[in-house]
């Protein structure tokens, strides 16, 4: 069976397979310092997306 | 860059954050519950854009990549560093209060603009101290956040007080501005079932003629029960309200089990209220069922 967070994961990476949900998949630009990406975005005006997932 | 097509022209869109919980109390899972307060986050995964300007949650994400993608495309963020710096607040106000979670500190900053920092306040107040928040119930419900107004209902309902009583009655009524107003009005109304006096009968009884698939229904009838059966003398008002509970029958084939089940419920808690056994539930619940049920209190 398919973990919940990796349905996303599948749908915009299908050939991607993760171990586990602790670590961003590979591809998009991931960051896991809040602080700093909303520092970034307050400079270039990007909105800010946030992926949640825990532990399963 | 995943080599995904579809998704590669919105990279460099958004900022991309990952935020993980393990609930292990790690520093860097209390970052993430904190981005997750912040963000109003109950449930697993969210997907969700906050403007880093304002702080605020701008919308939500979809999960399929077209849809996805057009999310992204849609989403708007400002300029600023005022959200950084609030932001940047909040966390030393976090930092400290789990340095050092005081009494007096946390009703400090129960009243703190910041919810994250609110709430985490309030969770330091629920142990230490929790008639504080019957006494600071209306502002605290009156809090346009559901996850904090969650979270200060079950605390009303885990240790009741009747100061509660008044906001509770109100936020039963209007919600307010709400994403999941009939969640809100639950938690109200079983908070109010332990919470609150005769009078708030009357608040009660609008909800137990709800649909009968909504869950606001059994709650109301149930907060009924617990207040008749607190106060005695609020027997007779809570039978009245209770009689008048039995749902409409229905025709809908989904509906209609559903209507049987809480017309039942609403039967056996009118043998609680009034300590009779009332009339034989009918083979079939239907109008001509409902009524001698009715009458046969």
């Amino acid at each position: 069976m398919i973990a919940a967070p990796y349905v996303f994961v599948f749908a915009v990476a299908a050939s991607v397979a993760l171990a586990d949900s602790s670590n961003p998949p590979p591809g998009a630009p991931w960051t896991k310092d809040f602080g700093a990406a909303l520092e970034a975005a307050s400079k270039s005006g990007k909105p800010v997306f946030l992926y949640f997932t825990k532990t399963y | 860059m995943l080599p995904n097509a579809a998704l590669k022209p919105v990279y460099d869109k958004v900022e991309w954050v990952w935020v993980y919980r393990d609930f292990t109390g790690s520093d860097a899972d209390r970052m993430a519950e904190r981005i997750s307060i912040r963000c109003g986050v109950t449930g697993w995964p969210g997907l969700l854009f906050l403007d880093a300007a304002t702080l605020q949650v701008t919308g939500a994400a979809e999960r399929e990549v077209d849809d996805f993608v057009a999310n992204v495309e849609s989403a708007k963020g400002g300029k600023g560093g005022a959200g950084l710096a609030a932001w940047r607040e909040a966390e030393k106000k976090a930092a400290e209060l789990h340095a050092a979670p005081t009494a007096e500190k946390s009703e400090k900053l129960l009243g703190d603009v910041d919810i994250v920092v609110k709430t985490l306040a309030l969770r330091i107040v629920v142990k230490q101290g929790p008639a504080m928040i019957a006494a600071r119930a209306t502002e605290l419900l009156a809090v346009a956040n559901d996850a904090f107004r969650y979270e200060v209902l079950d605390a009303l309902s885990a240790a009741p007080d009747p100061k509660a009583t008044p906001a509770l009655e109100v936020l039963l009524k209007d919600p307010g501005e709400s994403r999941n107003p009939n969640v809100v009005r639950c938690r109200s109304a079983k908070a109010l079932g332990k919470c609150g006096g005769e009078a708030s009968i009357a608040a009660l009884a609008p909800g137990t003629k709800a649909a009968p698939n909504n869950g606001l229904t059994g709650i109301s009838v149930d907060a009924i029960v617990e207040i008749a059966q607190r106060n005695k003398g609020a027997s007779e008002t809570a039978r009245k309200a209770l009689v008048d509970a039995y749902p409409e029958p229905s025709e809908d084939k989904w509906m209609k089990p559903m209507a049987v089940t809480l017309a039942k419920k609403v039967h056996e808690a009118l043998g609680k209220v009034t300590g009779k056994k009332g009339a034989k539930f009918p083979e079939v619940y239907d109008a001509k069922g409902r009524e001698e049920l009715m009458k046969g209190w």
